[in-house]
């Protein structure tokens, strides 16, 4: 399983998950995030169809397919319990 | 259980009613000092229409002081008259608190004793005569806080307002990268100083308008209405939210402030990128004043109700702009000292739009209904 982070500099939610995701991947080092900048990486942000509200966390399968996605802010709880439930997908 | 939004709906709604002493009734009897002669044509026509008043009015007592004739009822009127620095040139002399009036005419003496006591009661309706002990401040009358907890309430309400926050913190993001502390501190400094006296000056404005044209009810009804309609919108926005995040701002008008942003912060000469970063401040608070729902231009009509010194009610837009910038001084603060950004939860921008359209509604239905009840002091 990996996820997509999608954030921006200016969007004040994306830095409150910031360094909740820190702790995350620290907490589960064998997981696999990539971070897109909404300004920067405006390819990404196309082919996933990132529009309207940030930040977003895209979960994905093995094989690259979206599992669900996540718009906003996330407790930390809830990312674990999602993470820990599809870890085998 | 109650569910999210609508707690802090509920809660807020508790805490407004709790502040705002509508459920005090003045028992108080109210009274009128009315100084005479008999031979007077005109205290005669007053005086009929104080027994009309006081008939009409079971808690106004007026008394009768004839002064032709007694000795007494002349020194009660010239203590009265010393009491409140005036010279009695005639009669009738009528005392309504520290107010009075010397001599009487129809449809202008009576008007405005109606309305004194009209404004009197409201105001004692409004008076709670609690009291409570703050630590090293002392006892304090609760009307005396209403003025500035709404005016705090307010201010962060309409700082929590996530619109400009944009602008601040892509600033912060472009400096922090330049890993310029001195660049950090004074272009943030002055950008938040210049939206701070920006924010000032126009509701300063408004204010002496709404205080200089006051007496045209319908400037205030036209503030009840942006009230109501900036409430809704507010109420709206922090129901329908589908969860705490950023909207994105359009590509346009973001990739143009990012521009300017780059370029006035990567100027060379210092003057000239301090001329930038104000003209910037000046451009984004004028454009964002429409995403604040009205709020500037309701807190100064409140203020305008109030009857305090003209110092106070600067000190007021002060204190009213010192919590609507708070998070972004607190953003700014904790930029220079880490030299990271940190962003406060969108979550307090959902809970400001929630809590501001209560107010909001419940301020512009006061404006028609019964403005007395925002005379706080």
């Amino acid at each position: 399983m990996k996820i997509l982070k999608f954030g921006a500099v200016w969007c004040s939610g994306c830095l409150v998950m910031k360094p909740r995701f820190m702790e995350i991947e620290k907490e589960m080092p064998w997981l696999e995030t990539i971070y897109y900048d909404y300004d920067q990486d405006k390819t990404m942000c196309n082919k996933w169809q990132i529009n309207k509200i940030l930040p977003v966390f895209i979960f994905l399968d093995r094989d690259g397919n979206e599992l669900f996605r996540l718009s906003g802010e996330q407790s930390k709880k809830k990312l674990i319990g999602l993470i820990e439930k599809n870890k085998d997908k | 259980m109650i569910k999210g939004k609508f707690r802090y709906l509920i809660g807020f709604i508790l805490l407004f009613l709790c502040m705002n002493p509508l459920t005090v009734k003045a028992s108080d009897a109210f009274d009128i000092y009315f100084f005479y002669s008999s031979t007077c044509p005109h205290c005669a026509a007053e005086e009929s229409f104080l027994e009309k008043l006081a008939t009409e009015n079971d808690n106004i007592i007026v008394h009768y002081y004839e002064v032709n004739d007694n000795q007494e009822n002349q020194a009660l009127m010239q203590t009265m008259a010393d009491e409140r620095a005036v010279v009695v040139t005639g009669v009738p002399f009528t005392v309504i608190n520290d107010e009075y009036f010397i001599g009487y005419t129809e449809g202008y003496t009576n008007i405005a004793i109606e309305e004194m006591i009209n404004n009197a009661t409201v105001k004692d309706s409004n008076s709670i005569n609690y009291t409570i002990d703050i630590p090293l401040i002392g006892t304090v009358q609760t009307k005396d806080l209403s003025l500035p907890i709404i005016t705090i309430l307010l201010g962060l309400i309409d700082g929590f307002n996530p619109c400009a926050m944009w602008v601040l913190l892509f600033l912060l993001s472009v400096l922090i990268g330049m890993k310029d502390r001195r660049r950090i501190w004074v272009f943030g400094l002055v950008f938040i100083l210049t939206s701070a006296i920006m924010y000032f000056f126009l509701m300063a404005a408004w204010l002496n308008l709404t205080m200089f044209i006051g007496s045209i009810s319908w400037i205030r009804y036209l503030v009840a209405v942006v009230a109501i309609v900036g409430g809704g919108l507010n109420l709206k926005s922090g129901l329908m939210a589908e969860g705490d995040g950023c909207e994105v701002v359009g590509e346009e008008k973001r990739n143009k402030m990012f521009t300017r942003i780059r370029k006035f912060t990567m100027e060379k000469s210092y003057i000239l990128a301090l001329g930038g970063i104000i003209f910037l401040a000046i451009s984004v608070n004028l454009i964002e004043l429409l995403c604040s729902a009205g709020l500037p231009v309701i807190y100064p009509q409140i203020l305008a109700l109030n009857d305090i010194q003209t110092f106070q009610y600067y000190l007021y837009l002060l204190l009213y702009i010192g919590f609507f910038m708070l998070d972004d001084v607190i953003v700014f603060i904790i930029a220079l000292i880490t030299m990271k950004l940190t962003g406060i939860s969108t979550k307090y921008g959902r809970i400001s739009h929630l809590i501001g359209g209560v107010l909001m509604i419940i301020i512009g239905i006061l404006l028609i209904v019964a403005p007395g009840l925002l005379m706080f002091g």
